[in-house]
């Protein structure tokens, strides 16, 4: 197998690999085509173009290359697509080529080629790390936001899109016995011992098709038969489902995995709801983590020029994408994997040559390296690579590794590829989210997980499995034991592994190795510029804690969370504090171990679908007649008629004007209504309520507040007797749930003795106040067979009759109470019904010209009347607050009663309920402007606030509510109104709360 | 099913038909409907065997004996919706269900339990095809593996804070019973989240 100068690229091997040579990929790279095959990444293609500088560095607008095959790819970050479908920093190495693909460099002007900000790199001695809280300080004290803007310019990743994102995502909640995390050796191998215990398996991959690391194999080799076969039988089970292109990026309670599942290309389809991407809440019984190593480069001069690579991804280039990373190659390692990635490449027709910094290596390597032609030379390490736009040189030098450094010259070689394997690093984020920090094995230069919550195992190269077969092996046991946990045995014992060339593949006895001097730019973090100076430096300024390292010097906290760079920092932290890398420690890893987009944990929840919306039974006939609607919570309502008016402000004063002088009608059905039943029901009313209902008799309505146990008012409402043992209680449209919860709580925990039943009938009645001087001639004309007289229903009572004539079958329960002053009824239809019977009214109402009115009005009138609503019990006031103290009673307890008589509640310096009108010309009242006495300096917290305003279409001018202390004491007085938010003060007048018809004649009448 | 002008579904204006996939599928069949008699029957914590008894005579039907138990009969379905609490549907408009809430109330004292109608207060949804189950994933937390939710159980789950009542009728065939105020939303939901598997509205009620 060598390189082809045709066919998807000059690097290109003719034959092997995964990729599907009969089908060409065609995408654009910085608007250029380039064409691959199926199966390719970005970077594969790239790579067999012959093309290595991708990028330019964060800060210093370094050329780099490509470094990794996978997710880890710390440089190689693209912009991916265009317009609103652009995304940013994608890792080539993730990107899947398909038709249409458009994919650009980023953090480069005007192109990585030539990059005007490559000018940072002489600059650099500017941009050390923490530069700045050292540097751009003057020469004033606000320099630092005017150099910000421009230093943000010239650093940094992609760009995002500020237009709408156009695409769909979703999410699934998903349940399973058993969750295998990582579908390498370990992961396929506790999911097959697993499904033949009987389990429901459920097997997420990062990649695009199962198999980890043995999809960087030869396809012809003995691990790679053992996954297409180990494939089959997991397929054969029937118990397995495996998800690919899923990403674990987290773990979290109650063994709940968030993974992001990425569609296909091609396959998203938002206009036919097909997700882009689909975010999979995994709930399992157990969990089993067999998440792999990653590699880990070298620490040397030069380290971060395009063309040097770890060693591991130059293997699964050749072997899994038939592309030739370099022709003239020298693999440095300090372990035995690296040996077969260098046998793969020379097999692919490359010159190649590996220095392993090791006395010895297995007779076994040393004969498959030179059966493939690989020189091979033992305690060599390279010194440093140079080249820039491409690796040119690399120096390769004598290393003892019993003392710990170079000892001699070295000797510089032409080449075009450096592969560097500095050990490998277990991938414990997962175990991380958990709060358990991993412990380091001295015997792997790793650390591991440091232990695992109940029901999770670990497996693989994650626990430090060295060979193929132990990793078979362990993730075996993992699943046995996890099925043991569940009581679930596992028929039959773990099938044979290939054994031939398993040797050991990665972990060492030889800790990372850095070699240069300072200055020398030895990158350490690529992707956030980091390098050996900068935690030199850290160090020297006193920044001894890992934590402090790595946020003073940005290391790992990049895009890839430091994949490649957190051990080697560590042990170069380790090696200037002269501590052993476990007294060191590690940082914290947190969720997500990969980019997660927003739109995937949004999910479907967005535009139409971004909260629930809950409809009366009158919205359509709202919407098709001028109803503008508001969102109350998620109900919809009408805030204005566009009949009455072209403007909000024109409108609600018509329709207040329409109550006031005829007769309008509102619809109210989102109040709160609740079914008590019980022969404990008056006694529990009388309970939770502060005014008495023991006593109210059938076919009357009574209204009362109810108090939180802190003696704070929770809400208020009307409760009508329907018979001995049943009431019907309305609350307000905000508080009806926490009303609902309240009583449920009360008759579990407080008083279970009572013998009481709630129930929510919110939904059972649609309810229609008809309020105004004619409401009862229309209501006469609506329901000819009802007594609408004073004596039948006087203020407060009820009748619930069965409707005749065209409307037979049509149950209504209608309440003569107000809220807007006037004489008014509240009729409640049974919700199916609610808009004939609105229809119904409307048409009866017609000689009186009955009209609809909205929100705005409903709420305006009110205030004339001096009514509180949610603006005066704002989880804040007392009863005395609102003026409403007389209605406690003072001869039964009831809930909150004890502690509204606490000190704090019962001062009387409490700000309370008044009315204020204006005092001066201009002088109209804002919503939560603070109040002053006349000779009080306008400043602090004042003696109350404005809580409700409007512009009273009765009396001709602005009005409003408000708290004040000293309350109905100071009526005739005049206060200061200061509301800094809109610059403004004016004086006002403090005025009875009740502006209109104080002693209730109109609806009384 | 309820049909009469007197009545107006909290579904209309969703257009019935089918919305299939790119290559023609249909994976979710939905219709939507008012009920005709929804009954809730409930009790305090030292009521529940009176009340069972007393309901069990009243219906002449063996009751449901756990909390997500279902007994149907021919003509309705006796759920146990929690510990002290049944809810009872029924679609035949013959079994004078309007007055379901008045017979209960005359077999079920006062000082027994309590007899609510909820005739207007619930609607249903019904899903089946292949595709219902991963339609209903996207929507409701809970596990709705065979093992986990058998025929014929019920589970209350919900989807942005509202309650759903979950009826399973088979392996590819639910019932939810939702709340009338937000009927119209959620079956919007519901034919949004089958979209991507093809979905047919046959009705609104």
């Amino acid at each position: 197998m060598s390189a082809s100068p045709d066919s998807g690229g000059a690097f290109r091997t003719t034959q092997g690999g995964r990729i599907r040579r009969d089908q060409t990929r065609t995408f654009t790279y910085n608007g250029k085509t380039l064409t691959g095959f199926a199966g390719d990444t970005v970077a594969a293609t790239l790579l067999a173009h012959g093309i290595h500088l991708v990028a330019r560095s964060f800060k210093y607008h370094r050329p780099r290359g490509i470094v990794a095959a996978g997710i880890e790819e710390p440089n190689a970050l693209m912009t991916v697509g265009t317009g609103s479908a652009q995304e940013p920093n994608i890792a080539a190495t993730v990107i899947e080529t398909h038709a249409g693909l458009a994919v650009r460099t980023q953090n480069a002007w005007p192109s990585v080629e030539f990059d005007a900000m490559a000018i940072n790199s002489l600059l650099s001695p500017l941009f050390v790390a923490g530069f700045y809280y050292k540097t751009f300080m003057g020469p004033t004290r606000k320099a630092w936001m005017f150099y910000e803007h421009f230093i943000r310019k010239a650093a940094g990743l992609g760009v995002a899109s500020q237009k709408p994102d156009p695409d769909r995502y979703d999410w699934h909640h998903g349940f399973t016995d058993l969750l295998v995390i990582g579908s390498g050796p370990a992961g396929l191998s506790a999911a097959l011992a697993a499904a033949r215990s009987g389990m429901d398996v459920t097997l997420v991959e990062q990649d695009v098709e199962a198999g980890g690391s043995v999809l960087n194999q030869p396809v012809d080799s003995p691990q790679a038969i053992w996954l297409a076969q180990t494939l089959a039988d997991l397929a054969a089970s029937g118990r397995v489902r495996i998800l690919t292109r899923a990403t674990a990026f987290g773990l979290y309670d109650g063994n709940t995995v968030g993974v992001i599942e990425r569609s296909a290309p091609g396959l998203a389809d938002a206009a036919n709801g097909v997700p882009r991407q689909r975010l999979h809440i995994l709930r399992a019984g157990s969990i089993v983590m067999a998440c792999g190593a990653i590699e880990r480069p070298l620490v040397f001069p030069g380290n971060d020029r395009p063309g040097v690579m770890l060693a591991d991804a130059v293997g699964a280039y050749v072997n899994r994408y038939g592309v030739v990373a370099g022709r003239r190659a020298v693999f440095a390692t300090n372990n035995d994997a690296a040996y077969f990635d260098a046998v793969a490449l020379a097999k692919a027709g490359a010159q190649v040559t590996l220095a392993d910094l090791r006395q010895h290596a297995q007779l076994e390597l040393l004969a498959m390296a030179k059966t493939a032609g690989v020189e091979v030379r033992l305690s060599t390490t390279v010194t440093n690579a140079k080249g820039s736009h491409r690796v040119k040189t690399c120096t390769l030098a004598p290393y003892d590794l019993s003392q710990g450094r170079v000892t001699g010259a070295g000797v510089t070689h032409a080449v075009d590829l450096v592969a560097m394997s500095g050990g490998w690093t277990p991938t414990v984020h997962l175990t991380s989210h958990r709060g358990i920090k991993p412990t380091y094995r001295a015997d792997l230069c790793s650390f591991v997980p440091g232990g695992f919550d109940r029901g999770h195992f670990g497996a693989g190269s994650m626990m430090g499995t060295q060979t193929f077969t132990q990793a078979v092996q362990s993730g075996w046991d993992a699943a046995v034991q996890a099925a043991s946990d569940m009581g679930k045995p596992v028929a039959g014992s773990c099938p044979q592994a290939p054994v031939q060339a398993d040797v050991n593949l990665g972990f060492v006895a030889v800790g990372p190795m850095v070699s240069g001097k300072a200055g020398d730019k030895s990158f350490v973090d690529f992707q956030s510029d980091v390098s050996v100076d900068d935690i030199a430096l850290a160090h020297l300024e006193g920044y001894q804690s890992v934590e402090h390292l790595k946020r003073y010097t940005t290391l790992g906290m990049g895009t890839d969370q430091g994949k490649t760079s957190n051990l080697n920092a560590l042990a170069i932290m380790a090696e200037k504090r002269r501590l052993d890398i476990q007294q060191v420690g590690t940082t914290t890893f947190r969720p997500p171990y990969t980019p997660a987009t927003i739109g995937a944990l949004a999910g479907r929840s967005v535009r139409a679908h971004l909260q629930a919306v809950r409809r009366t039974a009158m919205h359509d006939w709202h919407e098709a007649h001028g109803g503008v609607m508001m969102e109350a919570g998620p109900w919809k309502r009408p805030l204005w008629f566009r009949t009455h008016g072209n403007t909000l402000s024109d409108a609600y004063k018509a329709e207040m004007a329409i109550v006031r002088e005829q007769v309008g009608m509102a619809d109210v059905s989102t109040l709160g209504k609740i079914d008590v039943q019980g022969p404990d029901a008056a006694e529990f009313l009388n309970r939770v309520y502060v005014n008495g209902f023991a006593k109210l008799p059938i076919g009357k309505a009574r209204y009362g507040f109810m108090l939180r146990e802190d003696g704070i008012v929770m809400d208020d409402g009307t409760t009508s007797r329907l018979s001995e043992t049943e009431f019907f209680m309305t609350t307000t449209t905000a508080q009806a749930g926490k009303v609902m919860s309240h009583l449920e709580f009360l008759l579990q925990v407080v008083w279970p003795e009572l013998r009481v039943t709630v129930a929510s009938v919110s939904d059972q009645w649609a309810a229609m106040s008809v309020a105004g001087p004619k409401s009862r001639d229309v209501l006469k004309a609506a329901f000819p067979d009802v007594d609408f007289s004073t004596e039948a229903i006087p203020h407060m009572g009820l009748v619930d009759t069965d409707l005749t004539g065209a409307l037979a079958g049509v149950r209504v329960r209608i309440i003569r109470l107000t809220f807007s002053g006037e004489l008014a009824y509240e009729v409640y239809a049974p919700t199916h019904h609610g808009n004939l019977i609105w229809e119904h009214l409307l048409e009866q109402g017609k000689p009186w010209n009955l009209r609809p009115y909205g929100l705005e009005a409903l709420g305006s009138l009110r205030i004339e009347k001096g009514h509180v609503v949610g603006s005066e019990m704002d989880g804040r006031t007392t009863l005395d607050d609102m003026g409403m103290g007389k209605m406690a009673s003072k001869l039964k307890p009831f809930w909150g009663d004890a502690l509204r008589r606490s000190d704090n509640l019962a001062r009387t310096d409490r700000p309370t309920l008044v009315g204020l009108e204006p005092a001066e010309e201009g002088a109209t009242p804002s919503n939560g402007a603070i109040l002053f006495f006349a000779d009080d300096a306008i400043k602090g917290h004042g003696r109350g606030h404005i809580t409700s305003t409007t512009y009273s279409q009765s009396l001709g001018k602005a009005i409003g509510l408000g708290l004040l202390q000293g309350g109905t004491s100071r009526i005739g007085q005049v206060v200061i109104a200061a509301s800094p938010v809109q610059g403004r003060q004016y004086r006002l007048k403090v005025v009875d709360p009740c502006f209109l018809d104080a002693e209730g004649e109109r609806y009384r009448g | 099913m309820v049909k009469s002008s007197l009545y107006r579904s909290p579904f209309a204006g969703h257009p019935l038909g089918d919305s299939p996939t790119r290559g023609g599928d249909i994976g979710v069949t939905v219709s939507a409907d008012m009920l005709t008699s929804v009954t809730q029957v409930s009790t305090w914590h030292t009521g529940v065997s009176a009340l069972c008894e007393v309901l069990g005579t009243a219906l002449g039907q063996a009751l449901p004996a756990q909390t997500g138990d279902t007994v149907r009969s021919a003509d309705r379905l006796v759920m146990r919706t929690g510990p002290e609490e049944f809810l009872i549907v029924s679609d035949d408009v013959s079994d004078k269900a309007a007055d379901m809430t008045a017979l209960l109330r005359q077999s079920i004292a006062a000082d027994v339990g309590s007899v609510t109608n909820l005739s207007h207060a619930r609607c249903r949804i019904h899903l089946e095809g292949p595709k219902c189950v991963d339609t209903l994933s996207k929507l409701f937390p809970i596990d709705l593996r065979d093992p986990a939710f058998p025929q014929q159980e019920i589970r209350l789950s919900g989807h942005h804070h509202v309650p759903s009542l979950l009826h399973r009728l088979g392996a590819q065939s639910f019932n939810v019973y939702v709340f009338s105020t937000y009927a119209f939303d959620q079956l919007a939901t519901v034919l949004d989240a089958a979209r991507e598997y093809g979905v047919t509205l046959k009705s609104t009620g």
